[in-house]
């Protein structure tokens, strides 16, 4: 037996599909969209809290993949993607395990975790010191 | 680990990112179910926040609560918020014994402003003499630990309701910590009870992440955190349009068990019973006990162990809120035929029934 699918019961499966709550989800996108162009205000959407995971996937394949495919390696992989919907992305990071640990929708120009941390800057000049191969003058 | 750090340069000293730190700001604000944008607070709070002293004590319990927390197979966030705090004291973990340990617990008392983790209810009989750490009772042990103390969390349902040990007949009174704290027998101090049997691992570090982050989370009327026991079982459960729709499995291997129709009459207490299993799940996520196919037992609510068979339906379904007032009529209806079977059935047992000697318990 190598998972649940082998185990003869019906398990989440059963619900996927169009569900009222994917419904009420992409209704409010809309609400979040509109702020975004009038303020500029982002938000963020934490799916493991209001859906199931077939209703996750079922959401993720009906917002399907827009211009922008970004991967981070940081405390394990995360992918961040924006969807056909331009300004609603969806961010999954998974642990160094490969587990998921947040399933996010965020409704943003940019998701902050794609700028370099201001923090980070400092050690860049030295890094780039480094690369210098003549850097007597230094 | 020195105690002055903050988590985020005990991240850092592992090798974790200013962009590692955020998505694990972003991950603890979904374990705490707090809204994502609740990130930016964590990383700002748990950057500066130093290791807090914690004093973990294990008095009639099974060990069960620690396994839970400390058996996850791989670096989750959890465990990096369980290592991040100085464990001051913990009997079962702690490689120092005899005098040693208690000498470790004592200076870590004196300090005062500890947190206070205790798994396993509290014997009162007899002065509290049935169990005894080093010379002194589980009780005494609890009150000078508790005296100088900022906050206490009870883990697991033995220490947050009294639990198996307080079963009845309850030989030892066993007690929980707020009974404890009711009867002036300890310092009251600001309790959180995380009651299971044994609590989900992710709620237990939740706990902990938002005791660092935001201080007591708002709990309930028995002292449990809302985000995690505001819902019952069966509000978020994947069986639950299968209740609505009146299909239920009648017993394990029949065709409704294997469509995957609710439990409900096979025992589940999902109704009544307020956890975070169907969200949070376990086994990293994997799954929880009614997707396995077995009914919820209950094990996060006072007294389950002597709330009858785990395999008996609930008089009748509870509040069915969304449900059209015919279809309420019809569930109360299915509930009470489920009653009327099971007395059917449990009088039958008691007609066959007979007294178990030791002789055949050791067939």
């Amino acid at each position: 037996m190598s998972g649940l699918a082998d185990i003869a019961i019906v398990t989440a499966d059963a619900l996927a599909g169009a569900t009222p709550a994917i419904d009420a989800l992409l209704t409010e996108l809309i609400q979040h969209v509109e702020r975004l162009k009038k303020t500029g205000e982002s938000t963020s959407i934490d799916l493991r809290a209001l859906l199931s995971q077939p209703e996750i996937e079922h959401l993720k394949a009906t917002l399907g993949q827009g211009e922008i495919q970004a991967s981070l390696q940081a405390f394990g992989p995360s992918s961040i993607n924006e969807t056909r919907v331009p300004g609603v992305w969806f961010v999954e990071h998974r642990n160094a395990e490969y587990q998921t640990i947040a399933e996010l929708l965020m409704v943003t120009l940019c998701p902050d975790i794609l700028f370099t941390p201001v923090e980070n800057l400092s050690e860049s000049r030295s890094l780039l010191a480094g690369l210098i191969t003549n850097n007597e003058g230094e | 680990m020195a105690k002055n750090i903050t988590l985020y340069e005990a991240l850092a000293s592992r090798g974790i990112t200013r962009r590692g730190f955020m998505k694990f700001c972003a991950a603890t604000a979904s374990m705490m179910a707090l809204p994502p944008g609740a990130a930016a607070a964590i990383a700002e709070t748990l950057g500066k926040t130093l290791r807090p002293s914690v004093i973990w004590l294990s008095f009639q319990e099974c060990t069960g609560c620690t396994e839970s927390l400390t058996r996850a197979d791989s670096p989750s966030v959890e465990q990096l918020i369980f290592d991040f705090i100085s464990l001051d004291y913990h009997h079962t973990l702690q490689a120092a014994a005899g005098h040693a340990a208690e000498e470790a617990r004592e200076h870590a008392m004196t300090m005062g402003g500890h947190l206070v983790l205790v798994d396993g209810s509290i014997p009162t009989l007899a002065g509290g003499l049935h169990s005894t750490i080093a010379g002194i009772t589980n009780l005494q042990m609890l009150q000078e630990t508790v005296e100088n103390a900022s906050a206490v969390v009870s883990i697991g349902t033995c220490a947050a309701f009294g639990g198996l040990p307080a079963a009845k007949p309850n030989p030892t009174q066993a007690k929980s910590v707020q009974e404890l704290m009711d009867e002036g027998l300890i310092a009251r101090k600001p309790l959180i009870n995380v009651p299971g049997c044994p609590p989900i691992p992710s709620v237990i570090a939740g706990v902990l992440a938002h005791y660092l982050t935001f201080g007591v989370p708002e709990l309930d009327k028995l002292g449990r955190p809302k985000v995690f026991f505001g819902d019952s079982i069966h509000d978020r459960c994947y069986r639950r349009p299968f209740y609505d729709q009146g299909k239920f499995a009648k017993t394990f291997d029949d065709e409704g068990a294997r469509k995957g129709w609710c439990l409900f009459e096979l025992g589940c207490k999902g109704p009544t019973t307020f956890n975070a299993c169907a969200t949070t799940k376990w086994n990293q996520g994997t799954s929880f006990p009614i997707e396995a196919g077995h009914g919820c037992i209950g094990c996060s609510e006072p007294s389950f162990w002597d709330a009858g068979s785990f395999y008996k339906a609930l008089s009748q379904p509870t509040e069915p809120l969304d449900l059209a007032a015919g279809a309420v009529v019809a569930g109360a209806a299915i509930g009470v035929g489920a009653s009327i079977a099971n007395r059917a059935k449990k009088n039958a047992a008691k007609s066959q029934h007979e007294t178990a000697t030791l002789k055949d318990l050791e067939k």
